[in-house]
């Protein structure tokens, strides 16, 4: 993240190489920023839109066959709040990583447990500890904080407080 | 008294269901776990469970501490299994800064991970025997995983918390005499394996327990992304030693095991199988140990790069992933701790669904949690 132009000039030269992620930029030209790979994984930079049917294709063409959601979260850093996914392919043993972009204000994205039904407690934890509202998910609520806590610990801006009596 | 008067005494009833209330202090929950069961009779029309009870802000402890200052905190987490969530802590550290583990290190990282494997598959056949009551198998499990903490205690000086790897290395070199006391327990344990299956694998109560009991099919423990015995015992082959292998695990030969029957006892014959393939690692790790240094050379003051990495290690319980993300200073950023024991657990109500109320033990046995894992 800190040397934009140097990795730029990497993306560049993978997706020339990589057919299928060129195939994923015809199909959903809007939502994906940047897509790079790096070793065996590959990180894909996508606007929040067009996320459910894209993780939909990662999961279901032949050519991916993402259909284990290895870890689901969120990074809250210097450079602004970000979703994170990890799909990993039980076929191929390939990664996919995938990076959204949220607004730090109100931060909204759609659940991906309609994908992955392994997502729906990791989503609610994601809410849970950075205040994420995932839309359509079918259970929002806090799981490993008590339901009466105040804010969200692990974001920047966090006072994490148990309630008052 | 009329029926009125009773009403007050009635439980949450909804025409012929009702929801019962199991745990957080249950002896077979294996902890601090709550669990919301909606009987019809009983039958499970679905079990919802409630967790967060032994949450301890790990993954907020790990972007307020150091880089090497995190690493004793994964012991806690599953503390049946300490090395396995520090090798995966470390793992990811090192890729992160690039860092060149010396083989000797290496080797003696996977002799702990596997022993740690034993102790824990161990102690889980002992209560599992508890949880449907045959209590000799309590006693016989753990009489063997003494055994098992003695080695470790030999070479890390701790028995639980061990606190072992350290970014770049371990902290002890592999003791004197540790060869020959290693493949003595071994010689030890090959036999008490063949007496527990003539105890309890073999035993038709056992099997009528278990076989057919708490299905998960392969699609939906991939769908629910659970790991470990839990996704063998479904007949997928998923095990990261072998598909995404890490630290010295390509030098050695061992099986994936895996049994199709998607019920309690697959996942029984997969752990049985998987203490026998980690003494298979173990004989050849102790056999071939490198010689050289056990700790790379770092520099005093440890700054990871900016950058993110992952470090995917197969426990125990299956795939515990930490995520770390630097910033160029020697505080992480994120450190995010990708639990087995938490996704197996939300793969409990499919399990549980339509099953009878006796079988919920069995079922939860067979997942193996460890509440310190599930939260973290």
């Amino acid at each position: 993240m800190s040397e934009p132009s140097e990795q730029n000039k990497q993306h560049t030269a993978d997706s020339e190489t990589d057919p299928r992620v060129d195939a994923l930029r015809a199909s959903f030209p809007q939502a994906i920023l940047d897509a790079a790979k790096k070793g065996k994984q590959l990180v894909l930079k996508v606007s929040g839109g067009a996320l459910v049917p894209l993780c939909r294709q990662l999961r279901d063409d032949a050519a991916f066959r993402f259909d284990y959601l290895a870890d689901l979260t969120a990074v809250d850093a210097a450079d602004g709040l970000r979703a994170v996914y990890r799909l990993y392919s039980i076929t191929s043993g390939d990664y996919a990583q995938i990076l959204v972009p949220l607004d730090e204000s109100n931060p909204r994205i759609a659940s991906v447990s309609s994908v992955w039904p392994g997502a729906i407690w990791q989503e609610r934890e994601a809410f849970d500890m950075f205040g994420i509202v995932f839309e359509g998910h079918p259970d929002l609520r806090r799981i490993l904080l008590p339901e009466d806590w105040i804010g969200h610990p692990l974001r920047k801006s966090a006072e994490g407080k148990e309630p008052k009596e | 008294m009329s029926a009125a008067d009773l009403s007050q005494f009635d439980y949450e009833r909804d025409g012929n269901q009702i929801v019962l209330n199991m745990g957080p202090q249950h002896p077979s929950t294996h902890g601090v776990l709550r669990l919301l069961l909606t009987l019809e009779g009983e039958v499970m029309k679905d079990v919802s469970p409630d967790i967060g009870y032994l949450h301890r802000a790990s993954e907020w402890i790990g972007q307020h501490r150091n880089y090497a200052q995190v690493t004793p905190y994964m012991s806690r987490l599953d503390y049946v299994a300490a090395s396995a969530q520090e090798f995966a802590y470390v793992e990811a550290v090192e890729r992160l800064a690039g860092i060149e583990v010396p083989r000797r290190a290496q080797y003696a990282r996977v002799i702990l991970a596997e022993l740690t494997r034993i102790a824990s598959h161990l102690l889980w056949w002992a209560t599992f025997g508890n949880d449907l009551g045959a209590t000799t198998v309590f006693l016989y499990g753990f009489r063997e995983r003494e055994r098992v903490l003695d080695l470790i205690e030999l070479m890390v000086g701790a028995r639980l918390t061990h606190h072992s790897y350290r970014i770049g290395g371990v902290a002890y070199d592999v003791p004197v005499g540790f060869r020959e006391r290693v493949l003595d327990f071994l010689e030890y344990l090959r036999p008490k394996l063949g007496e527990y299956d003539a105890l309890l694998t073999g035993n038709k109560i056992l099997i009528e327990r278990a076989q057919g009991v708490g299905v998960l099919p392969p699609d939906q423990a991939v769908a629910w992304a659970t790991s470990g015995p839990v996704v063998r015992g479904s007949g997928v082959a998923m095990d990261i030693r072998r598909s995404d292998p890490y630290s010295a695990y390509p030098d050695f030969d061992f099986d994936v095991v895996t049994h199709d029957g998607c019920d309690v006892l697959s996942r029984y014959l997969v752990r049985m199988g998987e203490i026998r393939q980690s003494m298979r690692i173990i004989e050849q790790a102790i056999k071939r140990l490198p010689s050289g240094p056990f700790m790379a050379k770092l520099p005093k003051v440890f700054r990871a790069p900016a950058g993110d990495a992952y470090g995917r290690v197969e426990t125990p319980r299956g795939d515990f992933s930490v995520y770390v993300v630097g910033d160029g200073s020697g505080v992480p950023v994120r450190v995010r701790l990708r639990s087995p024991c938490f996704a197996n657990l939300q793969a409990l109500p499919v399990m549980a669904h339509g099953q009878k109320i006796g079988d919920l033990v069995a079922i939860l046995g067979s997942i193996d949690i460890v509440l310190g894992s599930v939260d973290r």
